[in-house]
C-alpha cells in the first residue's frame, strides 16, 4: 500500500516514501499479567528495513508489546499472550517454533546496558559461538571486528578487546550490546529505550548508528523522548493504557496527528 | 485542548498569539484611520498613522524573539509547532499591512487627494478600504477564535476587492488618456489603490496560515484555485 | 528544641553509638585473646617431652633382623642405668618410668638407617607420662604414697637421673606424627586429622554436586507451586536441625540398614553431608539470586536456552558465593563431633586410616576422647589438639576468602 504522498514533497524524499514491505504482522494482540490486562487488541504492522518507534506514557504497554515480538515475555511466569504475530509468514507463537532460533533472528538491546562480565571480544563472539557459527578462529575474529565496526565502536576498542565489557563507559557499553546483537546477523533489532541511561553525546552516537543500521535491519524502538522518535523513526505508533491509539508516518504524527489523545501526548498536555 | 503540564509553556504560547492579535488590532486601527483620512483628507491623522507604524514593527520583532526562544527551549510539536511556526509569517504579513497603510498616508500628505477631481475614484478607494478592513477583521477574528469559518468567505470577498481594483485601475488609466496633464495627480491614486489591494492579499495569506494552524493542512481547495483563475487583471 | 540543640543531641548519640560499637569489639577481642592464650599456655607441655639419651649396644650381638626383640633391647639398655634392682616388682616399677613406645621408636630408627645394626649408637628414650609430668610440674610428696602416681622409690630414681645430668628436654613432634595411644606422651592427632580429612572429602564429594545442582534446579527450572514451596521450607528448616539428629539417622540408615562399616570415614562423610547439604543449597540459591537479572535477560535475548543461561552465565557469576558457602559448610562439618559419636567414630583407633573404609576418628572427637581421659598429661594434649583444630579451621576459612577474591567478577 503506497503511503500518502505530500504534494510539496522534495524530489529527494521520494525514495524514502517508496513502498515498504510489511515484515511483522501483529493481529489482535492481548497480553495479561495474571488477571490484569496490559494490551488490548493491538493490530500493528512493522515494515522492513525502517525504524518504527513506539511512544506513549509510562505503563502504556509499549515495552510489553516489544517483548512480545521476540517472546521475551515467555520468561515471565504470570504473563499470558493471545493473538497472532506473524514474522516472515510464520506465526511465532506456534508451539512448534523453537524460541531459541527465533531469538537468534531478533536482536534486543535493553535500557540499561548489560554486557556480559566477559571480555569485549567474548561478548561479541558469544552469539555466533552459541549458534555454532564461525568455528574457524580467523572467521570469528573477522566477524567480531565487522560487528564492532558496524556498531561504531571498533576504533575506540580495537586495542582493548580483552578488557572486560563492564569496564567501558555507558555509551560504549550500549554500543557493545548493539554489536553483540548484530553479530548473529538478525533480521530485526528491538531496542527498549536504549538511550535512557546515556548522556546526550552518547545518545547522539546511538542515533547516528540507528540511521546507519536501518539500511540493513528492521528496527523497532521504544522511546519516551518524542524528539528522539521524531529524529530516528519513519513510522510512529502511539500507545495509551494498553491500546494502540494511532500509528502512522512519523512526520504526520508530530505535525498534525489525527487523534486528539495523540496530540495531547506529543504536545505535552497529557497529565 | 487541556493545558500543558508545564504552565509556563502555555504562557509563552499565549504571549505569541497575543502579540499577533495585538498587532492585528493595531493594523485594523490604522486601516480605519486610512478610511477616515480618505474621506476627510486629514493630514494630521495621516501623520498619526505614519508615527504609529513603529509600534507595529516593534511588536513584530518581539513576536519573532518569542518564537526563537520557544523553539529552542520547548521543542513544540503538532498544533503548538504550527502555531509558533506560522506566527513568524503572520507577523510579517501584518507588518507589511502596516507598511501599506503608512505608504497610503505618505501619499495623502503629499497631496494625492487635493487636486483630484475624480470623486468616483476616491469613493471607490474608500469602498476598497472598508472591504479590506472587514476582511482583515474577519481573519483576525478567526485567528483569535482558533477556527477558520470565515476563510472561504474572505477568499471570495478578496476577489471582489481585486475586481474593484481592476475597475479603479481602468478608470484612472482612462482619465490619464483623456487628460494627460493630470497624470501627476492621478498616479498617486493608483498607488493608493495598489496598496489597498495588497492589504487585501495579506488578509488572504493570514487566512491561509490560520487554516494551517487549525487543520494542519494547506488551503489547497479546488474552489480556491478556481476563484484565483476567475480573477482577471 | 533549637536546631543547634538538636544537632548536638544527634552528635552525642552518634558518639555514644560509636563507643558502644568499639566497646563490644574490644570485649570480643579480649575474650578471644584470653581463650587462645590460655589454651596455648596449657598446651605448651604437650610439645615438649623429657627423655634420656642412652647407648644402645648392638655391635656385639647376633642380630636377626626379622625377629628382633626391640623391647628386650630397650629393657636391657634401661637397666644399665640402675643395677640395684633384682626383683620383678622393682624392675617393673623401674620400667614404668620409661615410655612403652620406645621399642617402636627403636624399630623405626633401625628400619630407617640399616647401618645402625652394626654398631652402638645413642638413642633417645622418652620418659613415661608420669615421669614426664614429674619433671614438668613436680609432685606433692606430702600425699600418702597410694594417692600419688609415683612412689618414693620412683621419685628417688628420677631425681637421681636429674642429678646425674642425664635428663634432656626436647621438642616433641609426637603430637603431629603419631596416632592415638593410651600413653599420653606418644599420643598424636595424625590419625584423627587424616580421619577428618577423609570424612570431609566424602562430605565434599557427596554434598557439593548434589547441593549445587539441587539449588540450580529449584532456582531456575522448577515451577513455582506449592510443592516447591514446601521443599524450600523444609530445606531451610533442615539447616537448623541439631547435628546429633543426623547422627541418629546415619546410625539407623547407613549402618543398620545399608550395613556400612562402622567408624569409617565413609559413613561419617555420608552423615555430615546430610547435614551440609541444606547449607550448600541455601548458599547456592542466594548466590544465584544475587546475579543481576539483566545478565539473564541479555543471554535469553541472544537465544540461549535456559540451561545455557544457567551454566554459561549465572553459575560462573555465582561461583564465588557458592564456593564460600560450601567451604563454610565444610568448616562447620569439620568441627562437628556429635553425629560422629553416634556412628562410632569415637572408638579408640590407633592406626592411621589408609582409606575411607578403615575405621577412623575425627579431630573434634579426638579432642573429646582426650578431654575425657584420666591421665593428667592428656590435659595439655587436649589443649594442643584443640589448637590444631582451630588452626585447620582457620586454614579452611582462609581458603574460602582467597577463592572468593580470585573468582569475584567485577560488575
Amino acid at each position: 500500500m503506497v503511503t500518502e504522498m505530500d504534494q510539496n514533497v522534495n524530489i529527494d524524499d521520494v525514495d524514502t516514501k517508496m513502498e515498504k514491505k510489511s515484515l511483522i504482522h501483529c493481529t489482535d494482540v492481548n497480553v495479561f499479567y495474571d488477571d490484569k490486562q496490559a494490551l488490548f487488541n493491538v493490530d500493528l504492522n512493522i515494515n522492513e528495513k525502517e525504524v518504527t518507534s513506539l511512544i506513549g506514557p509510562s505503563g502504556c504497554g509499549k515495552s510489553t508489546f516489544i517483548r512480545c515480538l521476540n517472546r521475551m515475555n515467555d520468561v515471565i511466569e504470570t504473563c499470558s499472550f493471545n493473538g497472532s504475530i506473524i514474522i516472515n509468514g510464520q506465526d511465532i507463537y506456534d508451539p512448534e517454533i523453537d524460541v531459541v532460533e527465533l531469538r537468534a533472528k531478533i536482536g534486543m538491546v535493553f535500557q540499561k546496558p548489560n554486557p556480559f562480565p566477559k571480555s569485549v571480544f567474548d561478548n561479541v563472539a558469544y552469539g555466533p559461538k552459541l549458534h555454532g557459527r564461525f568455528l574457524n578462529k580467523s572467521d570469528m575474529n573477522n566477524k567480531v571486528e565487522d560487528s564492532l565496526i558496524k556498531a561504531g565502536l571498533w576504533d575506540e576498542i580495537k586495542d582493548r578487546l580483552n578488557e572486560p565489557g563492564t569496564a567501558l563507559s555507558g555509551g560504549q557499553q550500549q554500543r557493545l550490546c548493539i554489536a553483540r546483537a548484530i553479530a548473529v546477523d538478525p533480521e530485526i533489532i528491538l531496542m527498549d529505550e536504549p538511550c535512557s541511561a546515556l548522556d546526550p553525546i552518547a545518545t547522539a552516537r546511538i542515533e547516528e548508528l540507528i540511521d546507519d543500521l536501518k539500511v540493513n535491519y528492521t528496527i523497532v524502538i521504544v522511546t519516551h523522548s518524542m524528539q528522539q522518535a521524531a529524529r530516528v523513526s519513519q513510522r510512529t505508533a502511539f500507545f495509551h493504557l494498553g491500546n494502540l491509539i494511532e500509528v502512522g508516518d512519523t512526520g504526520k504524527i508530530f505535525r498534525s496527528p489525527d487523534n486528539e489523545q495523540t496530540e495531547a501526548y506529543v504536545t505535552g498536555r497529557y497529565g | 485542548m487541556s493545558e500543558h503540564i508545564v504552565s509556563s509553556f502555555d504562557e509563552e504560547l499565549n504571549g505569541i498569539s497575543d502579540g499577533i492579535i495585538t498587532m492585528g488590532a493595531l493594523v485594523l486601527e490604522a486601516l480605519k484611520r486610512v478610511e477616515t483620512t480618505l474621506k476627510n483628507n486629514d493630514h494630521n491623522l495621516a501623520q498619526e498613522i505614519i508615527d504609529s507604524d513603529n509600534q507595529i514593527n516593534d511588536l513584530g520583532q518581539s513576536v519573532e524573539n518569542k518564537v526563537f526562544n520557544i523553539l529552542a527551549s520547548r521543542q513544540p510539536m503538532a498544533v503548538d509547532l504550527r502555531l509558533v511556526f506560522s506566527a513568524v509569517k503572520m507577523a510579517l504579513y501584518l507588518e507589511r499591512c502596516g507598511d501599506m497603510c503608512k505608504g497610503i498616508s505618505k501619499r495623502i500628505i503629499k497631496g494625492a487627494l487635493n487636486e483630484a477631481d475624480s470623486e468616483d475614484t476616491i469613493n471607490h478607494l474608500i469602498n476598497m478600504s472598508i472591504k479590506v478592513h472587514s476582511n482583515l477583521a474577519l481573519v483576525l477574528d478567526d485567528y483569535g477564535n482558533k477556527n477558520c469559518q470565515n476563510a472561504l468567505k474572505v477568499w471570495r470577498s478578496d476577489s471582489e476587492i481585486d475586481s474593484l481594483y481592476s475597475g479603479v485601475l481602468t478608470e484612472i488609466l482612462n482619465a490619464i488618456k483623456s487628460n494627460p496633464d493630470a497624470i501627476n495627480t492621478l498616479v498617486p491614486l493608483l498607488f493608493i489603490a495598489r496598496y489597498l489591494e495588497r492589504v487585501g492579499d495579506q488578509a488572504t495569506n493570514i487566512a491561509e496560515e490560520t487554516h494551517f494552524i487549525v487543520t494542519g493542512e494547506d488551503l489547497t481547495d479546488e474552489a480556491k484555485i478556481q476563484i484565483e483563475n476567475e480573477t482577471t487583471f | 528544641m533549637t536546631d543547634k540543640a538538636l544537632t548536638l543531641k544527634r552528635k552525642f548519640a552518634e558518639t555514644r553509638f560509636k563507643i558502644y560499637g568499639l566497646a563490644s569489639l574490644f570485649l570480643a577481642m579480649v575474650m578471644l585473646v584470653v581463650i587462645i592464650s590460655s589454651m596455648t599456655y596449657r598446651s605448651i607441655p604437650a610439645f615438649t617431652n623429657y627423655g634420656i639419651n642412652l647407648e644402645i649396644k648392638l655391635a656385639n650381638e647376633f642380630i636377626d633382623k626379622d625377629d628382633l626383640d626391640y623391647r628386650g633391647i630397650i629393657r636391657e639398655t634401661i637397666f644399665s642405668l640402675d643395677s640395684e634392682c633384682d626383683d620383678r616388682k622393682c624392675r617393673r616399677s623401674f620400667s614404668k618410668l620409661f615410655s612403652s613406645g620406645a621399642a617402636y621408636d627403636l624399630r623405626d630408627a633401625l628400619e630407617e638407617d640399616e647401618s645402625l645394626y652394626e654398631k652402638n649408637f645413642n638413642f633417645y628414650i622418652l620418659f613415661s607420662d608420669d615421669a614426664d609430668l614429674f619433671y614438668k610440674f613436680g609432685i606433692d610428696k606430702n600425699l600418702p604414697e597410694n594417692e600419688r602416681r609415683l612412689n618414693d622409690q620412683e621419685i628417688l630414681w628420677l631425681e637421681g637421673f636429674q642429678e646425674k645430668g642425664l635428663v634432656e628436654k626436647k621438642f616433641s613432634s609426637n603430637l603431629f606424627t603419631n596416632g592415638d595411644s593410651r600413653e599420653p606422651e606418644i599420643a598424636g592427632v595424625l590419625g584423627a586429622v587424616i580421619g577428618s580429612m577423609y570424612t570431609i572429602l566424602i562430605t565434599l564429594i557427596i554434598s557439593f554436586p548434589i547441593g549445587v545442582l539441587a539449588a540450580i534446579y529449584l532456582e531456575s527450572f522448577a515451577s513455582k507451586n506449592r510443592i516447591t514451596d514446601f521443599i524450600e521450607v523444609n530445606i531451610n528448616n533442615l539447616a537448623a536441625v541439631p547435628s546429633i539428629v543426623f547422627g541418629l539417622l546415619g546410625l539407623a540408615l547407613f549402618i543398620n540398614f545399608f550395613g556400612m562399616p562402622r567408624s569409617a570415614p565413609l559413613v561419617g562423610g555420608c552423615v555430615l553431608s546430610l547435614m551440609t547439604l541444606p547449607v550448600i543449597i541455601i548458599a547456592t540459591r542466594a548466590s544465584l539470586q544475587s546475579v543481576p537479572p539483566s545478565i539473564r535477560e541479555a543471554a535469553l535475548a541472544m537465544g540461549a536456552s535456559e540451561m545455557q543461561v544457567v551454566f554459561q552465565h549465572i553459575l560462573p557469576a555465582a561461583l564465588p558465593g557458592i564456593l564460600t558457602g560450601t567451604i563454610i559448610g565444610l568448616a562447620r562439618a569439620f568441627g562437628e563431633s556429635a553425629p560422629l559419636l553416634l556412628i562410632g567414630m569415637v572408638a579408640f583407633v590407633v592406626d592411621i586410616p589408609q582409606s575411607v573404609m578403615d575405621p577412623a576418628t575425627a579431630l573434634p572427637v579426638q579432642v573429646y576422647i582426650w578431654a575425657d581421659s584420666p591421665e593428667r598429661a592428656f590435659v595439655a594434649k587436649t589443649s594442643a589438639a584443640t589448637l590444631v583444630l582451630i588452626f585447620l579451621l582457620i586454614i579452611i576459612n582462609l581458603a574460602a576468602v582467597i577463592l572468593r577474591k580470585k573468582y569475584e567478577l567485577k560488575w
